[in-house]
């Protein structure tokens, strides 16, 4: 690819062009202004009404506890961690529910283009069935029919060094303290001790975030898989690559082409759906940071604000790789 | 630049001026003055709560918040119907009272010191409650020291999560705890067994047993963890409808003190007993002090009756709550609800 060199700007195009910059910095400072008015204003209201605002409450013990934390946090510690557990926790679900629903749906777009039969028709109905029933409600079956099917803790399914319970899936963990071993996860009365859980919250969040999307990511990988011409895959078979070889070689490098944009889209869709996961307990952003931080310290709109900011830097930060991966290819395409 | 690209910006710059005059107004004016321009009272109410709030079989919302907010239409507008019901949760609600969603919170919220001075105000206290678990009748607690290591289900954001993490810190006891958007949701992973145990005011425990086929099944423990006094909740800064709602409240109570019901309340106005007098308005200015008729506490008394009035139709003994007054009874039988004097 040759970087087209930049012609340099003559003075009648400058002449020409100087309104629509004008106009532009006109309408930049109307909107800079309108920002600034809302901000003061929002300001002048609140201290009337007597409302404290600020970030300050951040720093402040937070006095609850968190059911998942992949960071290390107690009621002892303060609103901000609560806030980057709360994240942590969201961005791990969307990347398990990212990384399942790719791999579903690609099976899914194959399937529907096999031969017709039995693949064929159960991946139409599989798409048709899942992507028409509202998402909250598939995870809500999902979450309850997990706990109600589940046994109780006495119970635990034993899987090898893993318990399966209504608590949760116990996998063992690595530990170093006191010695570098094994930390099997065994019955402690109500609970489990030991080794590190996937909560049922979690399970239920991440499958019905999965299944949901996958349907739509299929339609999106069968369009961008059509659109790769026939010849190529003829052409593919004809120098001798076998069906799978062909597929993953030639034709889905092609395919993605088409498929990546929209697929970016979707992968976005699903990072906003997982607030869904306020309605099952799992410990989001929307959960903690927009219900107990909210509640706990009063200061709703800050709140709210913070919520809004992080799942627009989550969804910008994925447009941002979508566009990356897409200029790479592009590149590698040379066009 | 083309002729469509000029008329375009004007556009936006037309749009952005609107914007500007719409941001530049005062967020809340009076809303006493509100309230009687609208001619009708907006309170926020819970989701559903058998008893406090939620729809009966005709599809109209009923219950003890909800004559609240009835009493408070009857005394600033002279008729208990013109309400205006938003189910909230605890975000929208909130959120919802100070930009004036809302003109009065008549829901199940816990008075602290947090949501007080975060702008919250709570004019008097309604309902004493307390916090408390419910578990399965079947379970290894008998007491809360037998929780240990146990799960909790319970509602995000409520006085329930700290409370469990000062009392389980306190006694050093381990737990587990999941939280939901609704109290709904919470019990209904209690009752799914995702969870040992669920805590909540022992109020709301008693309403969500009621409506169990096999309540047989639970028991709650006795002790209680905490103190809730409950009340509605009016925006900081309001003077003026935080006095109407403290005293239309209040005149409840006092009404119960004086012996004063909803069906001798039209006798009442000819007592000779001055308290009488004064807390029904034939003598005395109160009402017109505070901006509302100064019969606003007969209005009130006549649309709902009194507090005991009010505590028996929709929570107490004869419902399927079965509610005993215990700490709500009045001063005078042992219990903590008084008036403010009407003086």
């Amino acid at each position: 690819m040759t970087p087209i060199p930049k012609p340099r700007m003559s003075r009648a195009v400058l002449k020409e062009r100087l309104p629509g910059y004008a106009a532009q910095a006109v309408l930049l400072a109307i909107v800079a202004w309108l920002v600034w008015r809302g901000v003061m204003n929002f300001e002048a209201n609140a201290r009337a009404l007597g409302l404290s605002v600020g970030f300050d409450f951040l720093r402040s013990q937070a006095g609850f506890q968190i059911a998942q934390s992949l960071i290390d946090f107690t009621p002892a510690s303060p609103y901000l961690e609560a806030i980057v557990a709360a994240t942590l926790n969201t961005l791990l679900v969307v990347v398990l529910a990212s990384v399942l629903s790719t791999v579903i749906g690609l099976c899914i777009a194959f399937g529907r283009l096999a031969p017709p039969g039995v693949i064929r028709g159960a991946s139409a109905a599989y798409v048709e069935a899942f992507r028409n029933i509202p998402l909250l409600l598939q995870i809500l079956f999902w979450y309850f029919s997990a706990i109600a099917l589940l046994p109780a803790v006495d119970d635990s399914i034993q899987l090898g060094p893993a318990l399966l319970n209504n608590r949760g899936l116990f996998l063992p963990s690595l530990q170093f303290d006191p010695a570098i071993g094994l930390n099997r996860p065994h019955v402690d009365g109500f609970d489990v001790t030991g080794g590190v859980v996937i909560l049922p919250e979690l399970m239920a969040l991440t499958l019905g975030l999965s299944i949901y999307n996958s349907t739509f990511l299929a339609e999106i990988f069968r369009a961008g898989i059509l659109s790769v011409p026939r010849g190529q895959s003829e052409a593919a078979a004809s120098v001798g690559l076998s069906g799978i070889r062909a597929a993953w070689l030639i034709v889905l490098p092609q395919a993605l082409r088409v498929a990546l944009p929209a697929a970016g889209g979707q992968y976005q869709t699903l990072a906003k759906a997982s607030s869904l996961a306020a309605a099952i307990g799992y410990p989001d952003i929307m959960q903690i940071v927009g219900g107990t931080v909210a509640s706990q310290t009063s200061q709703a709109l800050e709140a709210m604000t913070l919520v809004v900011l992080l799942y627009a830097a989550i969804n910008l930060v994925i447009a941002l790789i979508v566009n990356l991966l897409n200029r790479r290819l592009l590149a590698h395409e040379g066009r | 630049m083309s002729l469509q690209t000029v008329l375009c910006n004007a556009g936006r710059i037309f749009l952005g001026t609107a914007a500007v005059i719409t941001l530049s107004g005062v967020a809340q004016a009076d809303v006493l003055d509100d309230v009687k321009a609208n001619g009708v009272v907006k309170c926020g109410v819970t989701l559903s709560s058998p008893g406090f709030s939620a729809e009966n079989n005709q599809g109209t919302r009923e219950g003890f918040d909800i004559d609240l907010c009835k009493a408070i239409a009857a005394a600033v507008l002279g008729d208990e119907s013109k309400i205006q019901l938003t189910p909230m949760d605890l975000k929208t609600a909130f959120a919802g009272l100070p930009t004036g969603v809302v003109d009065v919170l008549t829901h199940r919220f816990t008075w602290t010191e947090s949501r007080d001075i975060g702008g919250l105000k709570f004019p008097k206290i309604m309902f004493f409650d307390g916090q408390g678990f419910v578990v399965a009748k079947k379970s290894k607690a008998s007491k809360i020291a037998d929780l240990n290591n146990a799960t909790i289900c319970t509602l995000q954001g409520s006085t329930s999560e700290l409370i469990v993490a000062s009392y389980f810190g306190a006694h050093k006891l381990k737990y587990k705890i999941v939280t939901f958007a609704s109290a709904e949701q919470a019990w209904d992973a209690f009752v799914g067994k995702r969870c040992d145990t669920v805590i909540n005011d022992r109020s709301g425990l008693a309403a969500r047993l009621a409506k169990l086929p096999n309540k047989d099944d639970y028991k709650v423990l006795a002790e209680t963890v905490s103190n809730e006094p409950i009340g509605p909740i009016v925006a900081q800064g309001q003077p003026r409808w935080e006095a109407v709602v403290r005293f239309t409240l209040n005149a409840l109570v006092a009404a119960e003190e004086l012996g004063v019901t909803q069906a001798n309340v039209d006798a009442e106005r000819n007592s000779q007993n001055p308290d009488v007098q004064r807390l029904l308005g034939t003598t005395g200015d109160f009402g017109s002090k505070m901006g509302v008729p100064n019969d606003y506490a007969y209005k009130a008394i006549k649309a709902v009756g009194n507090y005991g009035e009010v505590w028996d139709r929709n929570v107490g003994p004869k419902t399927p709550l079965r509610l005993e007054r215990g700490r709500n009874a009045l001063v005078a039988n042992g219990g903590l609800m008084m008036s403010i004097p009407v003086r």
